[in-house]
């Protein structure tokens, strides 16, 4: 006896089933009676069930390719079943979207369930079902693809007939280059990138994404393909025989023209570097990134991480790759870093690859890993295509869960500290505003273009101006420096805004513990207020002590705060001037402790490049290159003229070719030396600028450390001769 | 570059400011304590003559030092004579002008003072110089600064009356009009005060006064550095914590393998991974550690898929999360590996070390390992037979290395460490076996420690990035790596060996006290056996070192072990590479199960062609001919590559010496 309509058991797909497996999937699915207009499904949720509906109309609408708006592609009626897209993968997300058109009840299988179920009728029932679903999968697939315009109701049956499913996985590589063309394929869900190979390396030409048809060279002809064909991520691809699709295309001439591989232009110089690992981008739920114009390199972001973690391991580095992407909402371009730090991607490789499924994605779309199941066994840091994923030492004290797993090691990365209020530690922590987290299908330009992103676009995230502040307290320092007040009222103000601007030090490393996570940061306000109060000391000290330096404990605390304020108002113009200027010429964001060996590694690298080369080649990285790169002061020049790296290369090009004249055409190779030397230039420079801007904290706050303790003495002196 | 537990500067530099501000801070509460608290409050040195006279702050300030006192107090000593202005007693009436006014106890107070010999001295503050005037003896007479009257007085007016009292010398402006406080006519009793305060001869004393201060005028302040080196030494001593706690976090960084390191040996018997199927929770790690693909996980369970490739050596059972897999021996000793002791000296042969591959312990790490142990024991030896590290005085070398790869260069790099001269002599080219890698292959993940150089991290993990290492540690440490020397024969004699190479022209024979043989497994590249054309031999290679330079080109691969498979599976991704496969056996036999596989796809798929049973008999210039089952066939190639094993070294070993298990 059961709770669920017999038109949900007689229906194609879950007839003949025996009781206990129609127990088991009423148990685990859920029957649902929806209103007219209801949502069953989005494009983009998880796919874990497919649904049969037992009254009623349910729509099943996808954007198709080409087109902007999403339509209905499929109205399914009684007895018939949504989201078989299901089958193919367990763990995807939905290709379309499913509402109902009437009011309507609907059963929905988890298709785990559903495969044991049918494996007890019979390995070959569940075999011809399994089989079945995946062409109903297909169907969907096609009827929103690009080949849909040109194709017939029966030229779309006799197509299904015919494909095959590959799933591939990153890396994986549909078709390399040289290889017989004998499919056609039709990407029905993830991201596949084309490449060529040219002079050893290779080249994106064009990102396919869902819908996207795969048809290299002349269809008629089985030449060996042309370009390579790879996956970015885990990808489900239909196969078509070459042969089956000719005969459907032979109705209509229209089909030959939508290879849009043959079509598509090669990606434009700027957004190639964008779209180096494009996948990554439309893959992240929530990407951490950091404003290169912005970020002063203070590591306040990675030490509030290593301190938001019981285990003191900061999941996050201020090194990685460098994009520049536009606002998806005002189109201003701007530069980010991308730090070693988890993605939360909507497919986790890592959560897939765990054994003991210690690795979960809460509703929200974070990705965490459970302590007390992990094994330590590194599957998930093997797993990340990024890095993101490291081991740390477990707490001591705290145990595993599974019997028999004593791992000392735990895999540990970015949680988005869910268990911490107030948000990200590093996004919180930020004094200038430079780090946040933001979905890059939702903000940046070039990746909503390149995957068609549904969903509203937003803004990057803006950092909030000091300068208003620091403006506005000007006028009140010059007054209050002129102002007459008796020692005791200016001292008391000066040793209050003093006390104040201490206070900042107690902000900025206690942990972040108050609630109140807007995503931005909770320093920031902070930082501004300590400016504007900075300015504000200088007027109340100058007003208590004058410009005379007594020969005493006042004498000391005056000097030692003349040096606290000089080098804070250093830091502060370094923190707004320096990051610019790194910005241009750096091309990787890297640690000042890289630095060095960086260096030592680009020298080696020249050796490499040279090796095999013309003597021409030789004679003149000996006599110019090595030279530019060595000279001692070259990085200031570099700096002095305030060029970027790209413009500075272009110019030692041209100087080589007034040196060498026509003998330019022999010095193959010169392009990649160039890019070499002027790096190992840009690295002195960016040790000179890091320096820059982190040599002033530690003189700060030691001039700090001075000044209170002078402070101190001073009171005390004070308050014993009353 | 990798580090572990992502400990970076940005970490550890707060703690380093930290510890700097708080060594600021206690510098100063030193300073604070060690100071008198005069100083620490006052606002300047007390005048000389009331240090002289030990005024104590109280006999002014009374209970409030930080309450500028009345007059009232130096009326108390001075006695009353107050000024005779009256412009200045209008003032002095209405609490505008008071004695400190003009004559003020802190800082700036100046004067000078005649001592009991006459001689003038001239103080200002509590510091006193000796001027050359004479005077009455125990008078002292105050100066007063021009620039306490400027406050009220106008020099530059014509009218003002002070005007003829500024005497403008080198120095600061002082006022020499003595007639302040007493009319210089008023009568003498009168001048009761005057004469307690100045003596009689204080007409004289002035005039004395008056002439220093014309000379040189006020003298000038001196300054006091106090608050200037408290602040500085505070600062500095700051910066030194901060700096060294970075350096400290340096040098803590910078790991070397301490001699004394355990040295790898093979073991003695052979062992194999148990795997308990219960309890494995399928999660590759063990899969992943092993360099051999020894283990595969078959139904999430690990299985021991090629018990013959595991070389017993624990990385899986390192590995394993739950120590469901362990290495248990097997019970049969391990065959075909030299004898050789703890040290890693051969047993049959005193004097001679292996070390590397050779004693049957693989990767990279433990040859590194092994090296450096060797040249340890080697310094030692030497050490203890009185023989002190010569660095390469007495003619031949102290430690002679076969064999540039990790372990040779290794030992090489202690030895130079340890003071001892060593030579080292190559057959090919340096780390031969490590070029011979397919492009890009990845070596390995942690880092790896050198003596001298310490930890090496690997950016990439590739091949040619730990070549590109090993080129710069052999250059800048020195080493002196021979090239293209074959190592023909070892022999014994009176002062340790003599070992005989051939080099591309003659054969040199060098002396050593130790030698180490790191020579690996592979020996000497197996050559084809077939008729090659002379023209055509440029065209057989014995390894691959760079894939793409055969881009484009006809290659006849030779044989099918797992260096061949890596070789096809690189060439295969060439552009426009014809590659055809020759090989003795009849399937897929050997080699790791990755790369049978890939190559097996790259057959399907018509990549490359594969011709079983086949050997080739003739190379010419543009063509070879290989005879298989179906008869002779005549193949258009470009190049023939030749992989097939290595001729055993095992010959100058036996012939050394060296003797082996026998198993």
């Amino acid at each position: 006896v059961t709770a669920w309509p017999r038109t949900v058991w007689d229906s194609a797909w879950l007839r003949g089933l025996d009781p206990p497996g129609r127990e088991q999937i009423e148990a685990a699915g859920s029957l649902r009676a929806l209103d007219a207009g209801a949502t069953l499904y989005r494009a983009g949720d998880a796919a874990d069930a497919f649904f049969v509906v037992a009254d009623g109309l349910v729509d099943v609408s996808a954007v198709r390719r080409g087109d902007g708006d999403a339509s209905v592609i499929r109205r399914a009626t009684v007895g018939e079943a949504v989201g078989e897209d299901a089958i193919v993968r367990v763990g995807a997300t939905r290709s379309a979207a499913a509402t109902c058109a009437s009011r309507a009840t609907v059963a929905g299988v988890p298709v785990s369930v559903f495969r044991r179920a049918t494996e007890r009728v019979g390995s070959d029932h569940a075999h011809r079902l399994d089989r079945a679903l995946r062409a109903a999968a297909a169907r969907d697939v096609f009827r929103a693809s690009s080949l849909q315009r040109a194709m017939s109701a029966r030229a779309l049956d006799a197509l299904v007939e015919a494909i095959d499913h590959r799933i591939l996985g990153r890396g994986d590589v549909l078709f390399a280059q040289g290889d017989p063309a004998t499919h056609a394929y039709v990407i029905a869900d993830g991201m596949v990138q084309v490449l060529t190979e040219d002079d050893g390396r290779a080249r994106i030409c064009a990102y396919l994404s869902r819908g996207d048809l795969v048809v290299d060279g002349s269809l008629e002809g089985s030449g060996p393909h042309e370009v390579t064909v790879s996956a970015c991520g885990p990808a489900w691809i239909v196969a078509i025989p070459r042969a089956r699709l000719l005969d459907i295309a032979s109705g209509s001439r229209a089909l030959l023209l939508m290879g849009r591989l043959s079509a598509s232009p090669p990606l434009p110089e700027a957004t190639r570097h964008v779209l180096g690992d494009l996948w990554r981008f439309a893959a992240a739920g929530s990407m951490l990134v950091i404003d290169d114009e912005a970020c002063a390199r203070c590591g306040h972001c990675a030490w509030s991480c290593s301190r938001a973690h019981d285990d003191g391991v900061s999941r996050l580095l201020l090194r990685g790759d460098k994009v520049r992407v536009r606002d998806a909402a005002s189109g201003e371009s701007r530069a980010f870093v991308l730090p070693g730090s988890c993605q939360h991607c909507k497919h986790p490789a890592c959560m897939v690859d765990c054994p003991t499924g210690a690795i979960g994605r809460d509703p929200r779309g974070e990705v965490f890993i459970r302590e007390t199941l992990c094994i330590g066994c590194e599957q998930c840091v093997k797993a990340c295509p990024w890095g993101s994923v490291q081991m740390a030492p477990r707490v001591a004290g705290r145990t595993v869960a599974l019997p028999l797993a004593s791992s000392r090691r735990v895999a540990v990365k970015c949680d988005a500290c869910r268990d911490v209020e107030g948000g990200p530690a590093c996004v919180s922590a930020c004094p200038v505003d430079a780090i946040a987290r933001v979905e890059p299908l939702a903000a940046m330009a070039e990746v909503r273009d390149a995957v068609v992103a549904p969903g509203p676009s937003r803004r990057l995230p803006q950092r909030r101006a000091a300068w208003p502040w620091l403006v506005g307290s000007v006028p009140v320092t010059a007054a209050m420096a002129a102002a007459h007040w008796t020692p005791m009222v200016s001292g008391v103000l000066s040793g209050l805004l003093c006390s104040l601007l201490a206070g900042y030090a107690i902000v900025k490393r206690v942990r972040p513990r108050r609630s109140g996570g807007s995503g931005r940061s909770r320093v920031r306000p902070h930082a501004i207020a300590h400016l504007a109060l900075g300015v504000l000391a200088v007027g109340a000290v100058v007003a208590h002590a004058g410009a005379s330096v007594p020969p005493n404990a006042a004498g000391a605390l005056l000097v030692a705060f003349a040096i606290a304020s000089m080098t804070g108002i250093a830091m502060a113009l370094a923190y707004r001037m320096v990051p610019g200027a790194l910005a241009r010429i750096e091309r990787f964001a890297r640690l000042p402790e890289d630095l060095p060996n960086r260096a030592r590694e680009l020298e080696e690298r020249a050796f490499g490049v040279l090796t095999g080369r013309s003597d021409e080649a030789k004679s003149v990285y000996q006599h110019m290159l090595a030279p530019y790169a060595r000279r001692p002061l070259g990085p200031i020049f570099l700096l002095a003229r305030g060029s970027a790296v790209r413009t500075e290369e272009e110019r030692v090009r041209a100087w080589i070719e007034r040196a060498v004249g026509a003998g330019v055409a022999r010095l193959d190779g010169i392009d990649d030396l160039v890019r070499l030397v002027v790096e190992r230039r840009a690295i002195g420079a960016q040790r000179v600028l890091q320096a820059l801007l982190r040599a002033w904290l530690p003189a700060h706050v030691v001039a700090v450390a001075v000044a209170l303790a002078l402070l101190v003495v001073h009171v005390v002196c004070v308050a014993r001769g009353r | 570059v990798k580090r572990p537990g992502n400990v970076t500067g940005d970490i550890t530099r707060v703690r380093s400011i930290g510890v700097a501000a708080a060594s600021a801070a206690v510098i100063v509460a030193v300073v604070a304590i060690a100071t008198p608290r005069s100083q620490l409050a006052s606002p300047g040195p007390l005048a000389r003559p009331h240090v002289v006279a030990s005024v104590s702050c109280e006999a002014c300030h009374g209970a409030r030092a930080d309450v500028r006192p009345t007059s009232q107090p130096c009326i108390g000593c001075h006695g009353p004579h107050p000024s005779t202005r009256d412009g200045h007693r209008a003032l002095a009436r209405g609490g505008a002008l008071d004695c400190a006014t003009c004559h003020p106890a802190h800082g700036e107070a100046a004067g000078v003072t005649f001592a009991p010999d006459g001689r003038a001295l001239r103080w200002s503050g509590d510091v006193a110089t000796a001027a050359s005037e004479t005077g009455p003896p125990g008078i002292t007479v105050p100066l007063v600064a021009l620039s306490a009257c400027t406050r009220c007085h106008d020099l530059a007016r014509l009218g003002d009356p002070i005007r003829a009292c500024a005497v403008l010398p080198q120095a600061s402006p002082v006022n020499v009009c003595f007639d302040e406080h007493q009319s210089v006519s008023a009568p003498l009793g009168a001048r009761g005060v005057c004469v307690r305060q100045h003596g009689e001869a204080r007409f004289v004393a002035w005039d004395a006064a008056r002439s220093v201060a014309a000379d040189l005028g006020m003298p000038t302040v001196a300054r006091s550095l106090a608050p200037w080196t408290w602040v500085a030494s505070a600062m500095a001593a700051g910066g030194l914590a901060f700096a060294g706690m970075t350096a400290s976090r340096r040098v803590a960084g910078r790991g070397s393998p301490k001699p004394g390191h355990p040295t790898p040996a093979a073991p003695v018997r052979v062992r194999l991974p148990q795997i308990d199927a219960g309890r494995c929770l399928g999660c590759h790690a063990c899969v992943d550690a092993c360099p051999f693909d020894v283990l595969a996980v078959e139904r999430h369970v690990a299985v021991v898929a090629r018990p013959e490739e595991c070389c017993g050596v624990a990385t899986c059972e390192k590995a394993c999360p739950n120590g469901s897999l362990r290495l248990a021996d097997e019970g049969q000793p391990v065959a075909d590996q030299p004898r050789v002791d703890a040290h890693l000296e051969s047993m049959d042969a005193p004097g001679i070390f292996l070390a590397g591959d050779l004693t049957g312990v693989p990767l990279i790490r433990n040859a590194i390992l092994q090296g450096a142990g060797v040249a340890d024991c080697v310094a030692d030896g030497l050490l203890s037979e009185n023989r002190a590290p010569t660095g390469g005085a007495g003619g031949g070398a102290e430690l002679l290395v076969v064999g540039a790869g990790p372990a040779g260069l290794s030992a090489a790099l202690r030895a130079k460490e340890r003071g001892l001269s060593c030579v080292v002599l190559e057959q090919s080219t340096m780390a031969a076996s490590i070029r011979a890698f397919p492009r890009g292959k990845v070596v390995h993940d942690p880092p790896i420690d050198l003596p001298l150089e310490g930890a090496l991290w690997l950016r990439e993990s590739t091949k040619e990035e730990l070549l590109a290492q090993w080129r710069r540690v052999v250059r800048t440490h020195g080493l002196d790596v021979r090239e293209g020397h074959r190592v023909t024969r070892v022999t014994r004699d009176t002062c340790g060996f003599a070992v005989s190479a051939q080099t591309a022209s003659d054969v040199v024979t060098l002396r050593a006290s130790r030698v180490l043989l790191a020579i690996g497994r592979r020996g000497t590249p197996r050559r084809l056996d077939a008729d090659v054309a002379p023209s055509a031999a440029s065209h057989v290679l014995y390894a691959l070192s760079d894939a793409r330079a055969l881009a484009g080109r006809q290659v006849l691969v030779v044989g099918l072990g797992d260096s061949a498979m890596e070789a096809i599976v690189a060439l295969a991704r060439q552009p426009g590479t014809a590659i055809t496969v020759s090989y003795r056996g009849a399937a897929f036999v050997r080699g790791r199960a990755r790369n049978v596989e890939e190559v097996q796809r790259l057959a399907a798929r018509g990549r490359i062609r594969v011709h079983f049973h086949s050997t080739v008999v003739r190379v010419d210039d543009r063509w070879v001919l290989v005879r298989d089952p179906g008869g002779l066939q005549r193949l258009r190639v470009d190049v023939v590559l030749a992989l097939l094993g290595g001729v055993s070294s095992r010959r100058l070993l036996d012939a050394a010496g060296v003797r082996w298990a026998s198993g």
